[in-house]
């Protein structure tokens, strides 16, 4: 057994071992999840909801990095707040 | 011998699956998705450097997706393909991130030896240990996770039956999607 002591090897094993089972976590474990939060559940999807729509005007705008990211200049990462 | 290049190319451009439309797979996701790409760009987030949140993370990973700079492959599910884009956008800001800092101190260091990423995943795995304290079983397996560990290896090292490893592995989903939802994280 090949155990990583370093924590970023341990961070990126455990962060692609956890993203997997969100991928693959059953439907109604989700909808539990969703049910459990209550009123929450409303703004965190209208909030996901939202970014998509900003994402979407932003790249029909045509002030998406269109160009590989290494050869951009400016991070477009910091322009976004929410 | 031009020819034949052409037909083959012409050929591949006919046997080649059309570009994916992410723009309407997006619009058609699921309250159910939405949750799960909410929580996987916040348990992404949590190894991101200072100062930038998960709704930049997911805002741009959604940008290239649209754009096309980050082409969605075919027989990929959207969010995984999403989840992928996160990823490497995470490793992305930390080169970014320490070419900066190189730029300022004029000093060469590789990934592993950049403490400003270091201490962010020691951080980041202590913040997600707190998120277990609770469960036994869970702080088991994700310990072995974190670990390298394999299920077996997991189930094996820690003396767990399938039931028990299976438990686990559920509660640790409803602990990570409840905290996907909500803003707080121990």
């Amino acid at each position: 057994m090949t155990r990583p002591a370093h924590p970023l090897s341990a961070l990126t094993a455990l962060l692609d071992a956890l993203e997997a089972e969100l991928l693959t976590a059953p439907t109604e474990e989700v909808r539990d999840a969703l049910r459990e939060t209550g009123r929450a559940r409303g703004a965190a999807c209208q909030e996901v909801r939202s970014l998509l729509n900003e994402a979407q005007a932003a790249t029909e705008e045509g002030s998406a990095p269109t160009t590989p990211h290494d050869m951009r200049v400016e991070p477009s990462l910091y322009l976004y707040r929410h | 011998m031009r020819e034949a290049s052409q037909r083959s190319k012409e050929w591949i451009a006919s046997t080649a699956p059309p570009p994916r439309d992410a723009g309407a797979a997006l619009a058609a996701l699921s309250q159910n998705d939405l949750l799960r790409l909410r929580a996987i760009a916040r348990l992404r987030a949590r190894s991101l450097p200072a100062g930038i949140l998960w709704s930049d993370l997911l805002h741009e990973a959604i940008v290239r997706a649209l754009a096309g700079t980050r082409p969605w492959p075919p027989d990929v599910p959207l969010l995984a393909f999403l989840a992928g884009v996160m990823r490497s956008l995470c490793d992305e800001l930390w080169r970014r991130r320490r070419r900066q800092v190189i730029l300022l101190t004029l000093e060469s260091a590789g990934p592993v030896d950049d403490p400003e990423r270091v201490c962010a995943a020691t951080e980041a795995l202590a913040a997600i240990h707190r998120l277990f304290t609770s469960g036994a079983l869970a702080t088991k397996v994700i310990t072995g996770l974190l670990g390298g560990m394999t299920a077996a290896e997991i189930r094996r090292h820690y003396g767990l039956s399938t039931v028990e490893y299976d438990t686990a592995r559920r509660r640790i989903r409803r602990t990570m999607l409840r905290h996907g939802l909500t803003w707080s994280w121990p």
